[in-house]
């Protein structure tokens, strides 16, 4: 299912992931009828566009909450031209649950369709997915504190597939190493950032979001 | 009776008085004739004292001399009082009293027709005396209805009986065995005690009644009214009190009171000689100086309200009536300070109205006591304080006018940028940057249809990577000119999002927890924008701080920096910054130091609560 107000952009983006085998039930230019498809065609993930009529603002996201409280088993995954902090913590605080994920993926990753065939495929499948561009940009911006550059190259990877709101399994399958190591990893990171572990890995997102943005 | 108009030039505009005032008594003709019939009545007495010769009685000749000092005191008063004010009644009258009282002190010649003439001026000289007394300060036009009853029934009515009974009644028939015999009428056929009894109980009433009235006006003065009133009272009361009790005494007529009424008289003598000089000290105190119109323009200097003015004039003034009326230009009819339509007063209704006109066609009317046009010019120059006052007031307001629309246009013009600024950044989103983003993802396609090892895809693939890094460098572009995040999510956001984009660390201390008016968001962000980059770029810093709290209705920005400070608040950044922060209604305030890095502190307020 896809929404964007953009139809040559729809167009294409259907052709693509159609080319990535995926089937695409329907497509629709905003919310309104975005929500009415969704209603009919029962499809497993919407990818929407954020910034759709009537006020070209984040229609996405309120989109995508009420996507989430109709189906609750519905992933969304929003595009954007603009990937924002702010956005992308309050898809993952509203609309990601396990039942059904949420992402948030800056617009020009569909060029890249394994990037994006992936996003979808996690979104799909419940988890929270963070565009690693806005990730990297939070992991590397210049700050006062020395607690990340104190972080060894494999926490600091850790850290910043745990912030594209990636599970552990997906971590140690990404890095090639083995859940419990993971596990040791994420402990040991937690502990260096001073933040409290939680099972929940939404919630563990939005922690290392707010630690990366505050710090 | 309307004074012809008088024109002049007064700080460069157009000035017209105009006087309506009651009818004026015609008095003496100035200064000038009171100094012929001073002259005149002082030769004809002394003329008089050498023909007849002074009675040889060392008591009647003190009684002459005091009696001639009292008239004299009289005459000097009303000269001073015409100098001083032209036309004045009560110096005309005081002139008139020091002629009379000459001639009244006739009496004191040996000779039958001196003495008859002496005591026909009696009565007159005592009423004129009463008159002065209880009209005083007022030139005229004031006396109430009890007032004007006992002068009518003084002058008509007392002086005449009095008159005839002084002429007929011959002086030792009333107990004045010294006096000479009145030679010019027969004399000696009028029941003379009676007569007298009553002379002297109308004489003793009169006297009663002016000081009971003296003691009501003096009950019912203002402070001010008091102050002009005090120095004459002293003697106006010991002079009515004495004569009275001179004449009761007479009356009486035994040889017990005989010494007492003696010294009543000659105390009355003393306290008439006194009383133009109480009369004169009264009459300085209620001229008005000009130092009062310096002192209205102080009380004038803070913005006022018309009625506050109307306050200040009166008080300057000493005019409780006082009355301010206003004409706006192109106005017909005046208002008063209430801005209630008002109309001058007629002629009958015994005001003057004093105008004046200034530059932008404002009139200013003035109603007040025709007492104080005994100085037209000081009355002129406190309406031309009033008048530069409104004036005052009038430009201050087309000031405030014109600065508030030239506020509300760098409002608008800044509101205009800032929509302007918006609008391109939504052009470039929706068109040229979806026009990239459709390029690429159409490159993406064409590749995915080249079979793997195609001379075209590693072109295709090149074409990809610039379509990204255009898309890119046109969003950093569009961040630049308006962030949508501003628009989308607020300041706290935005401020966020521009922290983590830095080329420094930035801590956001604090970020309003609401969303704000688009114009102080706006305002508040670029503030920020420049600030941070401005640390970057020229103060070394190592990190900048960023707090935005809103208190009592104002919205404070600060960003600080522990750089090397140097910021100088009137270069052409922070300039901009302060116009930007103006422009929302604030101000901007910069400190920078070495030691304290650069703080740039941007206050708004945020008046929409």
């Amino acid at each position: 299912m896809l929404a964007d107000d953009a139809l040559l952009f729809r167009e294409g983006l259907a052709r693509l992931m159609g080319e990535a085998g995926f089937e695409v039930t329907g497509q629709c230019g905003d919310a309104e009828r975005l929500l009415i498809l969704a209603r009919s065609h029962r499809p497993d993930v919407a990818v929407v566009d954020i910034r759709m009529p009537p006020t070209y603002t984040s229609e996405g996201l309120d989109a995508a909450r009420r996507l989430r409280a109709e189906h609750p088993g519905l992933g969304v995954l929003l595009l954007s031209q603009y990937v924002e902090t702010h956005h992308a913590m309050t898809l993952v605080r509203d609309a990601c649950a396990a039942t059904g994920g949420a992402g948030y993926l800056l617009k020009d990753r569909v060029t890249r369709l394994s990037e994006l065939a992936e996003a979808v495929r996690r979104v799909a499948a419940g988890e929270c997915v963070v565009d690693p561009g806005l990730v990297s940009r939070l992991v590397s911006r210049p700050r006062s504190s020395t607690v990340l550059e104190e972080l060894t190259g494999r926490e600091s990877q850790v850290l910043a597939l745990m912030a594209e709101g990636r599970s552990n399994s997906a971590i140690a399958r990404n890095m090639g190493l083995s859940h419990k190591t993971v596990e040791a990893y994420v402990r040991n990171v937690f502990d260096r950032l001073g933040l409290a572990l939680s099972e929940d890995d939404n919630r563990r997102v939005l922690a290392v979001l707010a630690y990366l943005r505050a710090s | 009776m309307t004074a012809p108009a008088r024109a002049g030039v007064l700080a460069g505009r157009t000035v017209r008085t105009r006087t309506v005032s009651g009818p004026r008594p015609a008095g003496l003709g100035g200064a000038r004739g009171g100094a012929v019939a001073f002259l005149a009545s002082g030769s004809f007495y002394g003329a008089a004292v050498m023909w007849g010769g002074a009675d040889p009685d060392a008591v009647a000749v003190a009684k002459a001399g005091a009696a001639l000092l009292a008239t004299w005191s009289f005459f000097v008063a009303g000269f001073v009082a015409l100098a001083r004010r032209p036309g004045s009644m009560l110096g005309a009258l005081m002139l008139t009293s020091g002629a009379v009282g000459t001639l009244n002190s006739l009496t004191y010649v040996n000779h039958p027709v001196a003495y008859a003439i002496g005591n026909l001026a009696s009565p007159l000289f005592i009423l004129l005396w009463l008159h002065i007394a209880i009209s005083f300060p007022e030139e005229r036009g004031r006396a109430g209805p009890a007032r004007r009853v006992l002068l009518y029934a003084g002058y008509f009515v007392i002086v005449p009986i009095v008159t005839v009974a002084q002429v007929l009644v011959e002086p030792a028939h009333y107990g004045c065995d010294t006096c000479p015999p009145s030679g010019v009428f027969a004399a000696g056929y009028v029941v003379a005690r009676p007569y007298q009894l009553t002379v002297i109980a109308v004489f003793t009433v009169t006297c009663a009644l002016v000081l009971m009235a003296l003691c009501l006006r003096w009950y019912r003065a203002s402070p001010p009214r008091r102050h002009v009133l005090l120095p004459m009272l002293p003697a106006t009361v010991s002079a009515f009190t004495l004569a009275a009790a001179g004449w009761v005494g007479t009356a009486v007529d035994r040889p017990e009171v005989a010494t007492a009424v003696l010294v009543a008289d000659f105390g009355a003598y003393a306290a008439s000689a006194l009383w133009p000089v109480g009369f004169l000290v009264s009459l300085a105190r209620a001229r008005l100086h000009r130092s009062v119109v310096a002192d209205l323009a102080l009380s004038l200097d803070a913005p006022l309200r018309p009625a506050q003015v109307q306050q200040a004039l009166a008080d300057a003034l000493r005019d409780p009536t006082l009355r301010l009326l206003l004409r706006p230009p192109d106005h017909e009819r005046f208002v008063d300070v209430t801005g209630r339509p008002a109309g001058l007063p007629t002629a009958a209704e015994q005001h003057a109205v004093t105008l004046l006109e200034g530059g932008a066609g404002h009139v200013v009317a003035l109603v007040h006591d025709p007492a104080l046009d005994e100085d037209p010019r000081l009355i002129r120059a406190a309406a031309t304080t009033v008048l530069m006052a409104i004036e005052n007031e009038r430009l201050n307001a087309k000031v405030m006018a014109q600065l508030a629309e030239v506020q509300g246009s760098r409002s608008r013009i800044v509101e205009a940028m800032d929509a302007g600024r918006r609008r391109i950044e939504r052009d470039l989103h929706d068109g040229a940057q979806q026009r990239l983003v459709n390029l690429a993802l159409m490159l993406r396609l064409a590749r995915s249809r080249l079979e793997d090892g195609h001379r075209a895809r590693p072109v295709v693939d090149e074409a990809v990577s610039e379509a990204e890094a255009a898309i890119e460098e046109l969003r950093e572009l569009a961040r630049g000119i308006h962030p949508a995040i501003l628009t989308d999510a607020g300041l706290g956001p935005a401020l966020e999002s521009l922290a983590e984009r830095a080329r420094l660390p930035v801590k956001v201390l604090a970020l309003p927890g609401r969303r704000l008016p688009p114009t102080v968001e706006s305002a508040v962000y670029f503030v920020a924008s420049e600030a941070i980059a401005n640390a970057a770029k020229h103060a070394r810093a190592n990190e900048v701080t960023v707090a935005v709290d809103e208190e009592g209705g104002l919205l404070r920005l600060v960003v600080s920096d522990d750089g090397i400070g140097g910021a100088d608040p009137h270069g052409p950044g922070l300039r901009g910054l302060s116009d930007r922060i103006a422009a929302a209604g604030g101000r901007l305030s910069v400190t920078s130091s070495l030691s304290h890095g650069t703080r740039i502190t941007g206050e708004i307020p945020l008046t929409w609560g």
